[in-house]
């Protein structure tokens, strides 16, 4: 069975296996699937006016998370330190001057500032989180695959062994490595065509473009030093064991080499150039359509 | 617990003995690989030769000096943590290297680290294949742009032509 929603901005599909056991459930199955969804959303968007996060963003204070946002923001603080802070969860501030703000007003202020930076602005001890000044936090670089994880979490809580979540191509697989998914890599300025096909089992495959949410001079990744968007790499791929991994790694890799990422995590990587230049890890599961003569 | 900068130069060390050991292993491929006397070393078929060959035109069947099909070795080399190996293997075609894999035999951990650092980084150039001659059960990449941003960007576009 297939289940498919919108959420958190774009469009879900869950393939599960009929497994007549466990499908009897499917009512509860669909209902709680919806319920962490909305939990997620109410907690950690800045793009609603009613979420938890959002409370820090007119006036310093502490709020108190969930007990799953300690993993989360561990990863968080991770790639901060692995990336010399240019993965931040606070550069929601500058992409709402540059535009990219709740309303989506598109239309960036004359001046954009930076970010305060991770000691100065937040301290967490689980489970609360204390701003020292208002910030606005912006989980979009690994939060969607967090999301993906915490729903592979409950289904396989539930005895689903096999199991496919595709948010919006972002892509989590459970099952038997016998029998893994493939997955197009999609052209970035041709989504009628494909570059890669891509195998995924027991793991996670996650793109990152720049030319798609994009508006200004800007897109949705920004780097909060330069206060640009930036624009040497076309799209990325990362698989990872986790798709809060993948969907870091994916952003990070718009900053940083792979190689300054590789000493303290694995991954395979495929980093596409807008001249149609591939560089891609060994060990990358995917066959590549090439312009060999 | 080794002091820091020690730590370092072990790394370091590390680094340049697997470098070496590649230098090795492309001198010794292009030796193996020369059916005729000429330089071995100017003609090794490295990563960025492939790219510049590409763009050339394709030698006829006769014209090719390394036979086609898949060559593997076995490297070896000291590291500080002792000895350690790496398998490289390449496929070559109309005298290209068409596919290069290196597999990370490494039991030290930092030299697996270094191994793995390494091996990194394959260039290709790459054309899109319609959907229609794959055959794929999912499409990752970005055409799937959040409903919200889609929605403005209609809306402002249509403010604009107002």
């Amino acid at each position: 069975m297939q289940l498919r929603f919108n959420a958190i901005g774009t469009s879900w599909e869950i393939d599960l296996p009929n497994q007549h056991a466990v499908d009897s459930h499917q009512d509860d199955v669909n209902r709680e699937i919806s319920a962490i969804v909305d939990y997620y959303d109410r907690t950690y968007s800045r793009f609603r006016p009613d979420s938890l996060v959002r409370r820090l963003e007119s006036q310093p204070g502490s709020i108190e998370l969930p007990d799953d946002a300690e993993p989360l923001l561990r990863l968080y603080r991770q790639f901060y330190d692995l990336t010399d802070g240019l993965v931040t969860p606070l550069i929601g501030s500058t992409l709402a001057e540059a535009g990219y703000d709740a309303n989506y007003s598109l239309r960036p202020q004359a001046n954009l500032h930076s970010p305060p930076r991770w000691e100065d602005a937040i301290e967490y001890r689980a489970p609360v989180l204390t701003a020292s000044q208002p910030v606005v936090l912006d989980l979009g670089a690994a939060g969607k695959g967090y999301l993906i994880d915490l729903l592979g979490a409950y289904l396989s809580g539930c005895g689903y062994e096999t199991f496919t979540i595709d948010a919006g191509g972002d892509i989590l697989h459970q099952g038997k490595p016998t029998q893994p998914i493939s997955v197009g890599m999609e052209h970035p300025h041709d989504f009628a065509t494909v570059i890669g096909v891509a195998s995924i089992a027991n793991q996670s495959i996650c793109a990152s473009s720049g030319n798609r949410r994009a508006w200004h001079n800007f897109h949705h990744i920004m780097n909060p030093k330069t206060l640009t968007s930036p624009t040497a790499t076309s799209s990325v791929w990362v698989v990872a064991p986790t798709a809060a991994l993948a969907d870091i790694i994916a952003t990070s890799l718009f900053f940083v080499s792979p190689q300054q990422l590789l000493a303290d995590v694995q991954f395979e990587y495929a980093l596409l150039c807008h001249d149609q230049n591939i560089t891609y890890s060994p060990g990358f599961p995917a066959e590549f359509f090439t312009a060999l003569p | 617990m080794q002091p820091e900068k020690q730590r370092d130069t072990a790394k370091i060390a590390g680094l340049v003995g697997i470098t070496g050991l590649l230098v090795i292993s492309i001198a010794a491929y292009a030796l193996m690989m020369n059916d005729d006397n000429d330089s071995a070393a100017n003609t090794a078929p490295t990563a960025q030769q492939e790219q510049q060959t590409q763009q050339t035109p394709a030698p006829s069947q006769n014209d090719t000096q390394y036979k086609d099909g898949s060559y593997s070795a076995t490297g070896e080399y000291r590291s500080p943590g002792g000895p350690e190996q790496i398998d490289i293997t390449l496929t070559v075609n109309d005298d290209k290297v068409t596919d290069a894999v290196a597999v990370s035999k490494a039991v030290n951990p930092t030299s697996q680290k270094f191994q793995g650092q390494f091996v990194a980084g394959i260039k290709a150039q790459v054309v899109g294949k319609s959907l229609d001659e794959v055959q794929v059960t999912k499409v990752s990449g970005s055409s799937l742009t959040p409903k919200g941003f889609t929605d403005a960007v209609t809306k402002i576009k249509a403010q604009a032509k107002a």
